[in-house]
């Protein structure tokens, strides 16, 4: 698949970091030897801009390939529907394989995480993701742990306080 | 004028000795409502939407089965496979329906068309139109995530319920024909 020729190992970023420092590296090359052959004020002859060009061209798929990492982050976030406590990343199941399929197929296209997640949820509903999203009726289970803890803590207090 | 927020205060106080008794029985009842809820049971997402586009090849002829063309009755959107056991288990009730009037039109989910044949000549064909879904793709629109899988789809073309797993008569009368009527309201 398309997104094992463009990995690097580490966060997505660092990949494409190093990619373009080293393509950096040889455009840097080419300048040099354009220099060397017709001093410094020399503009790039015909080749080399065609050269140029070419890199540029071959460095697009860069911004559009998705990574392992990033491919396997997303999948880790997915509940398997078939078996529900595994994520997408694990399961074997037939439905799993067709959904890292299109997951991969969407990535390609250059859909964003937040699309691909969209695109999920409208078709398998909120319980496909592990992480609920926030809103009202997720209030409680988001912010409800906080607030009993700022509860016990400021009955705490105030027991401290009075006990003195 | 002293003695009064005194007792208001101990009467404060003995709500608040009753308060982790207040929890416990809330906690009891939430608990106690999880055992009878089913986690495999899981709402379809598309519910009130149309029906997402599709054009199909059909099984047994050459045609396209397409999704606009599945309007003006009540109908049953069947996804079933030969190799899927459930859907051999609601093929008798699915032919009542069918003898009863109801166009019932099937999916044939990621299957080998002659396996689909044989198994329609062996257990008999409630559809009225089968259309082909090799793939899958068409299952992922729809958020199948297991064969068998019904869809209510209303005349003009909404998806109104979605029941995952084994049709039978008593899931038809509960869930399938109230709604049917309240639609026709």
């Amino acid at each position: 698949m398309c997104w094992r020729v463009m990995w690097r190992p580490g966060p997505e970023w660092v990949a494409k970091l190093t990619c373009l420092l080293r393509l950096r590296r040889i455009v840097g090359w080419a300048l040099a030897q354009q220099r060397s052959y017709g001093g410094a004020k020399a503009q790039p002859t015909i080749p080399i801009r065609c050269f140029l060009f070419l890199l540029c061209l071959l460095s697009l798929p860069l911004f559009a390939t998705p990574s392992q990492p990033r491919y396997e982050s997303l999948l880790k976030e997915l509940r398997c529907l078939v078996c529900q406590n595994q994520d997408l990343l694990e399961s074997h199941a037939a439905l799993a394989s067709d959904l890292k399929q299109q997951v991969a197929k969407l990535m390609t296209e250059g859909k964003t995480d937040e699309e691909i997640r969209r695109y999920l949820v409208q078709r398998y509903g909120e319980f496909i993701l592990f992480k609920p999203l926030i809103k009202p009726t997720t209030w409680v289970l988001w912010f409800g742990p906080g607030a009993f803890l700022l509860l016990g803590l400021s009955g705490l207090s105030i027991w401290v306080i009075r006990s003195r | 004028m002293v003695k009064l927020p005194t007792t208001k205060k101990s009467k404060v106080r003995d709500l608040i000795k009753l308060l982790p008794l207040g929890f416990f029985i809330g906690l009891v009842f939430f608990l106690w409502r999880g055992l009878s809820l089913d986690p495999h049971a899981l709402p379809s997402s598309l519910i009130d939407k149309p029906l997402p586009a599709f054009d199909i090849p059909l099984l047994d002829e050459a045609g396209q089965l397409k999704s606009n063309t599945l309007r003006g009755k009540f109908r049953l959107l069947n996804i079933w496979a030969s190799w899927c056991d459930s859907c051999t288990e609601e093929q008798p009730f699915l032919m009542k329906l069918a003898y009863s009037g109801i166009p019932i039109t099937g999916i044939n989910y990621k299957d080998e068309p002659i396996h689909a044949q044989t198994w329609l000549k062996t257990w008999g064909n409630p559809y009225q139109a089968i259309g082909v879904d090799e793939t899958g793709r068409l299952a992922l629109e729809l958020g199948v995530y297991g064969t068998p899988e019904t869809f209510l789809v209303s005349p003009d073309g909404k998806l109104i319920y979605r029941h995952a797993g084994v049709m039978t008569a008593a899931i038809w009368e509960k869930e399938f024909l109230p709604r049917i009527k309240e639609e026709k309201r």
